[in-house]
């Protein structure tokens, strides 16, 4: 049986008279990466904040490693470790008495990894957190959460706001954690080919509520592009064949984009004797489009970056 | 390098790490048996989620192309080209077809097909005999 | 064991964020107990000290004139109007500047429960207050050790804490203002409003039942609203501050006791804060809709006095809940 490390029932937050995230249930196994991918003011935020209790949730609950949630103790947190999506940290305070005040709440602190991140990252301890850029504020963000020695790590938009060579130094580290230690990861982005590299189970999130939650190769096999060409031009039958989400003309090839049950889909589509038959898989851009596209939505503002 | 990953690329991750590791086998890039970073290493260092080095890995394992000896890592097979023939043949096979299908697309005589494969097979081979 | 109101990572952290502040205010009321003393002695010793060695040191007036009027009377000293202020203004801060600056986020994520911050918020507050106030005392006391005074050390300790009980309770108002806004200035003038205003809110209701002819004036019952409201409004202890000394053996347990009830309610409502409105002037309801009611009270009441002398009880009563209806229409229609 799996372990959920992290488990959410009908969350739901409402923010003058809208949801702001809306029944929102989602599991998380132990130790998987998971991403939770939506457009901006999709409730990704939200949604986290109420996991680390900084909004208290309208309805609903959950767990997190074994310890319900909401949670008045805070001691739910104690194995969490979490990187807001900006770091509201106290401005006149240098960087190692944000650490000091660290050490001083979390019981597992450590002090030598905290300090080997410092120096990897070239964090100047004695900055106030005023004069730190925005990326350097999200490396101190996550030198905490790796210094709490978290058994879950929650990232709200982890590589937002960082260059591309710390967005890949901040990845390799995330990676690491959750493969060296077994770390479970459940973070938010926009970013496909972030979300694509890092996450194992994918969910999306529009407009507060989630459409789905799947392992990413699930999503990827399920939605291919069969190319055929048939002999006497597309008989009428294989307009109809379950599982395809739309056809596409060009010429006198046929293009199948298959929804779900692509096996099946294949073997009809085998079966009208095309002269040319190919399967091509599709990016993640054009997977979630597809997919969206069934949901309902388009793809407006979503893929944006 | 054999692990670089295109993300532009529509082929999953793990497949072309797959591909990645049996080119770099064929030409010689990665010698047999020599040792391949651990699933936790490379997961690191290319910032890929661990669970999806780890499938690559089986699934090159299952073909016989890399072996994992317990507690000292995994390594390339001894005899990993051999492995599987039968299956390898109609691998190849169907992947020759594709090619021909290609070339009918583009026009191309029967002749003119075998000159250019002709060409690429002296090549492959004069360059892995030098190689050696 | 969890259910703690006490944390020392936090305190830690306030002392660290607020010394400053503490510092500035301890200055700010010291002027009178301590400075200004203080000052006096280093200019007469300064001051030609060979030729004229003396008599600040004789007369007791001459130095310790100012304490003795600020232990009867502290409204006209650093320890009146100042001290209601700075007791507000520190209670208030102890939230409110973290939710200017957004840092409450950073802190309720870390694994500290909402009860353990805001209990140590309030402690730490409540406690650089009364250190303030006792290094003052002990200041006044160790000069009249020393030197002959206007004043006697039971004086000093009997204002001491009377002034202190005053200022808890203060604190406490500023403190549950900044738990229930959303932003530094709402909290700030929030406080100040509450802090003020029972008195006057008293004199409009007395004066709209009388008119209603409900309550009139020689009613007990009359009198007794206006106490109320007097013994509500917290800086009328400085500022009527004999009448306070002659009830004190009562009101003092009262201010603490009202203090400490502060503290539950605003750690109770802290708990509860959905912590979701950072810019709007109120956390728990909707804002527009509450000043709007109290905006449409207000207006129907100070009209219905008006109108009052004329008309018969039962017209004025129509007036008043027609003006509120009004009001409050123009009120919606104005949100809209």
């Amino acid at each position: 049986m799996t372990v959920w490390a992290l488990e959410t029932r009908g969350l739901t937050k409402v923010f003058n008279g809208e949801k702001a995230v809306d029944d929102c249930s989602l599991q998380v196994a132990q130790g998987s990466v998971f991403g939770l991918i939506g457009p901006n003011g999709a409730g990704k935020t939200t949604l986290i904040k109420m996991l680390m209790g900084v909004h208290l949730p309208t309805a609903g609950n959950g767990q997190m490693l074994g310890k319900e949630i909401p949670d008045t103790t805070g001691e739910v947190r104690q194995e969490i470790g979490y990187v807001a999506d900006t770091q509201q940290m106290y401005p006149h305070f240098k960087v190692e008495e944000i650490l000091q005040f660290c050490s001083m709440v979390y019981r597992n602190w450590d002090r030598q990894r905290c300090q080997a991140l410092l120096k990897g990252f070239e964090l100047p301890q004695g900055k106030l957190v005023r004069s730190l850029s925005k990326g350097m504020k999200t490396q101190l963000g996550l030198i905490i959460a790796l210094s709490v020695r978290p058994r879950l790590l929650i990232l709200d938009e982890p590589a937002g706001g960082l260059d591309p060579v710390l967005r890949h130094h901040f990845m390799q580290l995330i990676m690491q954690e959750t493969a060296r230690e077994g770390t479970t990861v459940f973070f938010s982005t926009h970013n496909l080919y972030d979300l694509e590299r890092a996450a194992e189970q994918v969910a999306v999130i529009m407009k507060g509520k989630i459409l789905f939650s799947k392992p990413l190769d699930q999503l990827k096999s399920s939605s291919r592009k069969i190319q055929a060409v048939f002999p006497k031009g597309m008989p009428e039958e294989a307009r109809n064949i379950p599982g395809v989400l739309r056809i596409e003309e060009q010429g006198r090839i046929y293009s199948f984009i298959t929804g779900s049950d692509f096996e099946g889909v294949w073997e009809r589509v085998q079966g009208f004797n095309p002269v040319y038959l190919e399967v091509m898989d599709l990016d993640l851009e054009d997977v979630f489009i597809n997919v969206m596209a069934k949901e309902g939505y388009t793809h407006e503002g979503l893929f944006l970056e | 390098m054999w692990f670089d990953i295109n993300q532009r690329s529509s082929t999953p991750i793990y497949r072309q790490l797959v591909e990645g590791i049996k080119q770099a086998i064929a030409r010689g890039i990665l010698m047999q048996g020599e040792k391949l970073p651990s699933v936790r290493e490379l997961a690191a260092r290319i910032a890929i989620n661990p669970n999806t080095i780890a499938k690559a890995y089986q699934e090159l394992e299952r073909d016989g192309i890399i072996e994992t000896l317990r507690g000292r890592g995994t390594f390339v097979a001894v005899q990993g080209i051999k492995a599987g023939k039968g299956e390898r043949k109609k691998a190849v096979r169907e992947m020759a077809e594709k090619i021909l299908v290609e070339a009918y697309y583009l026009g191309l005589t029967q002749e003119e097909l075998m000159e250019i494969l002709g060409e690429a097979v002296e090549e492959w081979y004069r360059e892995r005999s030098v190689g050696k | 064991m969890r259910a703690s109101f006490w944390n020392k990572a936090i305190a830690w952290k306030e002392w660290r964020q607020h010394k400053g502040k503490f510092w500035g205010f301890g200055v700010i009321l010291s002027i009178t107990p301590i400075i200004n003393p203080v000052f006096l002695f280093i200019i007469k010793a300064v001051d030609k000290p060979h030729v004229n060695p003396d008599p600040i040191f004789n007369d007791p007036a001459a130095w310790s004139g100012s304490i003795a009027a600020m232990l009867n009377s502290p409204s006209n000293s650093s320890m009146g109007i100042f001290a209601v202020l700075v007791a507000l203004g520190l209670g208030a801060l102890a939230v409110a500047q973290e939710r200017s600056e957004n840092t409450l986020e950073f802190l309720v994520a870390t694994p500290l429960s909402r009860r353990e911050i805001a209990g140590t918020k309030f402690l730490v507050g409540a406690g650089g207050l009364v250190c303030i106030m006792f290094v003052n005392f002990l200041f006044i006391t160790a000069l009249a050790l020393i030197l002959p005074a206007d004043y006697t050390i039971a004086e000093a300790f009997g204002w001491f804490v009377r002034e202190t009980a005053v200022l808890l309770a203060l604190f406490g108002l500023g403190f549950l203002a900044a738990v229930v806004t959303g932003n530094l200035v709402a909290s700030l003038l929030g406080a100040l409003a509450v802090a003020f205003s029972p008195y006057y809110i008293a004199v409009i209701l007395c004066e709209l039942l009388q008119t209603l002819g409900i309550i009139p004036r020689e009613y007990a019952a009359y009198d007794m609203l206006m106490n109320i409201g007097r013994y509500m409004t917290l800086p009328q202890y400085i500022s009527d501050y004999q009448n306070f000394v002659s009830h004190a053996a009562l009101l003092v347990p009262a201010l603490l006791l009202a203090a400490l009830a502060l503290f539950f309610l605003a750690a109770a409502l802290f708990e509860r804060n959905p912590l979701e409105r950072g810019g709007q002037l109120l956390v728990f309801g909707d804002t527009k809709r509450i000043i709007a009611a109290v905006s449409s009270l207000f207006v129907a009441a100070l009209v219905t006095i008006a109108v009052g002398n004329r008309s018969s009880n039962l017209t004025l009563i129509l007036v008043f809940l027609g003006v509120c209806l009004l009001a409050a229409g123009i009120a919606a229609l104005v949100r809209k």
